[in-house]
């Protein structure tokens, strides 16, 4: 190897040192903050604390009702992801095979839902017109709706990819339209399904504006909010707050490492397709 | 193909369910606050009366403060556009390149878009804050001329936020870009280097052109999702202070406070305006420089 | 194969699917309901048994009680316990929603006009449309109770009562200063300007930040904004009724300018901290107790705070000065704690209201975040700070105006009023322009919220 591109080498080792060390630094912050108490933790530095405050978790999963938060998200998350990947995979498969005057409008029409504003009041309005306001079912259905244009757009433009020949070849083996979807289809869609599960997943998850405003009692918050709450309550005792935010990180990460592979590689494939 | 055959085979009728989901549940919601923005509808009154444009004459008429927001939006989109694209590409690079632990890297940059606006902003919060851990860091180091209210100060604020929003935001850049650097032909870039061609010249001369349209893509999409951005900038400095960092959103979200529903709701048609017409200029434009390439 | 009948499971298929989820929503909400419900007739059965009380008459069936309030208001007077004791005596269940505080008012407002379940809940009159969304509460006992401030803002235009008055004690505004700094400075509260500048000059020069503020969340800013409320109110004690009738404007308040060129001077000659757009409540009040700062602009609701902090910080309190020193004070009227009109638990709404005003709960309240009672029945002088014995001395001898937000019906454009008071702070806006920004601001609300006369 010549001088200069073992230089080279050293020089890549070191940028990627600084980009790790910026992305890393926040999150460390929090992990070390979390185990210092309230007098320590109101300044953040790396100086490891005197004594290593694991009550700190201990005191989240007491107060912080992290498990109804946990458990309400993963409800709410998990359904709307099911509706979404179903309902739209299925759907952009129609849209894109039939091509008439009708599916275009319908195309187009849902896409329309990635600029139209949302508005909350008429909402409310509309979930207790439906009883749909007092349980999950309203926060469902506003947040599938909601998934609605950018999934169909994903999945639209991969279908494209996949050859019409395939679909010809489950006709003639005698499938009526659902079943060469779900045999012959759906299992090609994988990657972009992978990517759909995952951002879906994240958004609901993450999700704070619906459920404030169309989620009548604290018995049905998610994750986010009791954050929020648990911020407010303990403004000045950044350990907790920290220990809190560490706990509500945790799933999210866990499902990235889980689906990361089909993120990347399905997000870069639709976008570069699209 | 037989049209008897595609009627049996993609029936129209499935695509029922969906409609009917997006228009109840999203779509005659945002209707109905478009139509409040012609009334006098108000959470202090139970009727409700036609006024015509009378809440947008309103709007207009206060010394352009809604101008001020727009303009405020565009100047965050832009700036957000281009931190991300230029950052993602380097990023891109640096990752291109073969070194360990490339991919954790590559993970780690992405992660954060995973994460809530609202935890960001916290940490952010406590990162930026006046006694918080980047002053306490550049004092550290013997900077302590560079220490600044990060986040309070009426001229730095709007550049603290769009960084954080970078910050968040560029691994998908990066990854878009990297996925274009990886489908270069390699054969072009050996054939310039049997030529002699320095990296930089390569560089100019034939990796950035074939990524071209990749960046282009990666400006203008991340330019329409800055002209959308509230939950950031809502979350770290409520578009203050002052106004320095406020948006239309956030501007919207102030507007609430006289109880009317008819006023805000003219805001978010203006909003939508705005918003729809820039993303239909910039899809005109990549699309026409698609169908060029 | 027939194309209708294909057609017909589609539309099958779909109403199968809002239905199974239409289903599955209200299961959960019966699961936990049900839950909730086993809990309370379980704690109701368990306090039945230990009471030994043999009644067994048939008590309404315990319900669940939605009680949103600000997430800050929640940490005073151990309210969170009052409530359980409720709990406990009635078998029912009180749903506390801590509700981020710059978020409270666009929630409730939405939940009301887009008829959400929403039982109990803060706030002003002004803020909603009264006879319709709040319930009536007229004939209650704490009527005669309530001292006559208080029962004279309890009553709406109409004469009747919608809302009950909350144990909170009744709130006032001015400068909370450190003693131990003024003394060692040998400073006496000022009472015009011309002291109050002398004053500031000598902790600057002593090198103490001479005011603190914080800006981080903007309530906490605008409570020097009630102070000033206070003083021009006592200055021109009309002066409500002509800004409500548009006969005059903000602009034309002599006392309301001289008050915000002081506040252009404290900006100019480095009276105030430099991170005062991003510090906290809590830092504030950390810097007056370490005698850090000398002053700082609160409400009374700031005191038991600061002497948690530090239980022997001697603070004091004196009113905003003004040009001849014959400083007034608002004092609020007692805070109102609503039942919204269509709530499907008014009962059990009314008799937690009822239980929480109740003297011994008031007491109990005010030992614990003590200040001027509401009642007549209720009074904590003796368990009183200096710093209010000070304002409770003040209120004894009357000089006290309306407080602002009560008396003025334009709705408060709080965070157009926040922009301008960061603006002002910061040396952006002079005082002239932050006046001219008031008043504007004001005329625009009015006209968003139709009030008649502009």
């Amino acid at each position: 190897m010549s001088a200069a591109s073992r230089m080279f080498k050293s020089l890549t080792y070191l940028a990627a040192l600084i980009v790790f060390l910026i992305y890393a630094i926040p999150f460390a912050l929090i992990l070390i903050t979390s185990l210092k108490d309230e007098q320590q933790s109101k300044i953040m530095n790396f100086a490891l604390p005197d004594q290593l405050r694991f009550e700190n978790y201990l005191t989240v999963f007491e107060q912080g009702d992290i498990w109804r938060g946990f458990s309400n998200g993963m409800f709410v998350s998990v359904t709307v992801t099911l509706l979404t990947v179903l309902l739209c995979a299925f759907s952009a498969f129609i849209i894109q095979r039939r091509r008439t005057a009708f599916t275009r409008f319908a195309y187009q029409f849902l896409l329309a839902g990635m600029v139209a504003p949302f508005s909350f009041i008429p909402a409310i309005k509309l979930l207790q017109t439906l009883h749909m306001g007092n349980n999950f079912s309203g926060l469902i259905m506003v947040d599938l709706a909601g998934q609605i244009p950018f999934t169909i757009l994903i999945y639209y433009s991969f279908v494209q990819g996949i050859p019409k020949e395939m679909d010809e070849a489950a006709v003639v083996d005698g499938c009526g339209p659902m079943r060469m979807f779900f045999r012959i289809i759906f299992p090609l869609l994988m990657p972009v399904v992978s990517t759909n599960v995952v951002l879906t997943f994240t958004a609901i998850w993450n999700d704070f504006g619906n459920v404030l405003f169309l989620v009548p009692k604290t018995a049905m918050w998610t994750m986010p909010m009791g954050v929020f709450n648990f911020q407010q309550l303990y403004t000045y005792n950044y350990g907790l707050v920290c220990a809190y935010i560490a706990v509500a990180l945790l799933p999210v990460l866990v499902i990235y490492l889980a689906g990361q592979k089909y993120i990347i590689s399905g997000m870069t494939a639709g976008a570069v397709k699209g | 193909m037989h049209h008897a055959y595609k009627k049996t085979y993609y029936p129209v009728y499935y695509l029922i369910p969906i409609l009917l989901i997006f228009t109840v549940f999203y779509l005659s919601p945002a209707l109905l606050g478009l139509l409040y923005s012609l009334t006098d509808a108000s959470i202090k009154t139970s009727g409700i009366r036609f006024v015509g444009l009378e809440n947008y004459r309103l709007l207009f008429s206060d010394g352009g403060a809604f101008f001020v927001s727009i303009w405020n939006q565009f100047k965050f989109a832009i700036l957000d556009a281009l931190g991300k694209t230029a950052i993602g590409l380097l990023l891109a690079l640096l990752l291109n390149r073969k070194f360990r632990g490339n991919h954790f890297l590559r993970a780690m940059i992405y992660v954060p878009i995973m994460f809530g606006t609202i935890m960001i902003a916290i940490i952010f919060n406590y990162i930026l804050s006046y006694d918080g851990f980047l002053n306490n860091l550049l004092s550290g180091i013997g900077l302590s001329a560079l220490t600044r209210d990060w986040l309070g100060s009426f001229e730095l604020a709007m550049y603290s936020v769009i960084a954080v929003d970078i910050w968040v935001g560029v691994g998908w850049s990066m990854l878009l870009i990297l996925a274009a650097l990886q489908s270069v032909q390699k054969e072009l870039i050996e054939c310039a280097e049997i030529d002699g061609a320095t990296p930089l010249a390569r560089f100019f001369h034939i990796t950035l052109p074939s990524i071209a349209g990749t960046l282009n893509l990666s400006f203008l999409l991340s330019i329409i999702s800055g002209l959308k951005a509230f939950d950031i900038i809502y979350a770290m400095t409520r578009g203050g202070p002052g106004h320095a960092t406020e948006v239309m959103s956030t501007f919207l979200v102030k507007s609430m406070s006289a109880g009317s529903i008819g006023y805000p709701a003219a805001i978010s048609v203006l909003q939508f305006i705005v918003i729809t017409t820039a993303a239909m200029i910039i899809s005109y434009f990549s699309n026409r420089r698609e169908s060029a390439s | 194969m027939n194309s209708a009948i294909r057609k017909s499971g589609a539309i099958a298929a779909a109403s199968a699917l809002m239905l199974a989820l239409a289903a599955c929503g209200s299961n959960n909400n019966e699961g936990a309901s049900a839950s909730s419900e086993a809990t309370a007739s379980a704690t109701a059965s368990a306090l039945a048994s230990a009471t030994a009380s043999s009644e067994p008459t048939a008590k309404p069936d315990p319900v669940t009680v939605s009680y949103i309030a600000a997430a800050s208001q929640l940490n005073y007077g151990g309210i969170k316990d009052l409530i359980a004791k409720w709990e406990a005596q009635t078998g029912n269940k009180v749903d506390i929603q801590a509700i981020q505080d710059d978020q409270y008012d666009n929630l409730v407002k939405a939940k009301l006009s887009g008829g959400g379940d929403i039982d109990i809940f803060f706030g002003a009159y002004a803020k909603y449309d009264v006879p319709n969304q709040l319930l009536e509460i007229s004939g209650e006992p704490f009527e005669s109770r309530l001292n006559d401030i208080a029962l004279a803002s309890m009553k709406y235009a109409d004469g009747k009562i919608y809302g009950f008055p909350s144990p909170m004690a009744l709130s006032s505004w001015g400068a909370f200063y450190n003693k131990k700094v003024f003394a060692d400075l040998g400073l006496t509260p000022p009472k015009t300007l011309d002291e109050l500048n002398q004053t500031l000059e000598k902790i600057k020069t002593a090198d103490k930040t001479p005011i603190y503020f914080a800006a981080k969340d903007g309530w906490t800013m605008l409570q020097h904004r009630n102070g000033v409320n206070g003083v021009i109110g006592g200055e021109d004690p009309t002066i409500w009724d002509k800004l409500n009738n548009n006969q005059i404007g903000w602009k034309d308040i002599p006392g309301f300018l001289e008050q915000y060129k002081q506040v252009e001077e404290w900006s100019k000659k480095g009276y105030l901290n430099k991170d005062l757009l991003t510090a906290t409540y809590e830092k504030q009040q950390q810097m007056l107790v370490k005698g850090d700062a000398a002053i700082i602009f609160q409400g009374a609701f700031v005191v038991p705070e600061l002497l948690k902090i530090d239980p022997a910080a001697e603070i004091g309190f004196f009113p905003l000065p003004n040009t001849d020193g014959s400083q007034t004070i608002a004092l609020t009227g007692a805070t109102q704690v609503y039942i919204a009109k269509n709530s499907k638990h008014a009962e059990a709404s009314k008799d937690l209201l009822r239980f929480l005003s109740d003297q011994a709960q008031v007491q109990s309240y005010l030992e614990i975040s003590p200040g001027v009672s509401a009642f007549k029945d209720v009074d904590v002088s003796d368990k009183m700070p200096e710093s209010l014995k000070e304002i409770q001395n003040i209120v004894n001898s009357g000089k006290l105006s309306r407080h602002g937000d009560e008396a003025y019906i334009v709705p408060l454009p709080y965070d157009d009023m926040v922009a301008a008071y960061s603006e002002l702070l910061a040396g952006k806006i002079t005082a002239e322009e932050f006046v001219k920004k008031n008043d504007d601001m004001f005329r625009k609300n009015a006209k968003i919220a139709k009030i008649p006369g502009f």
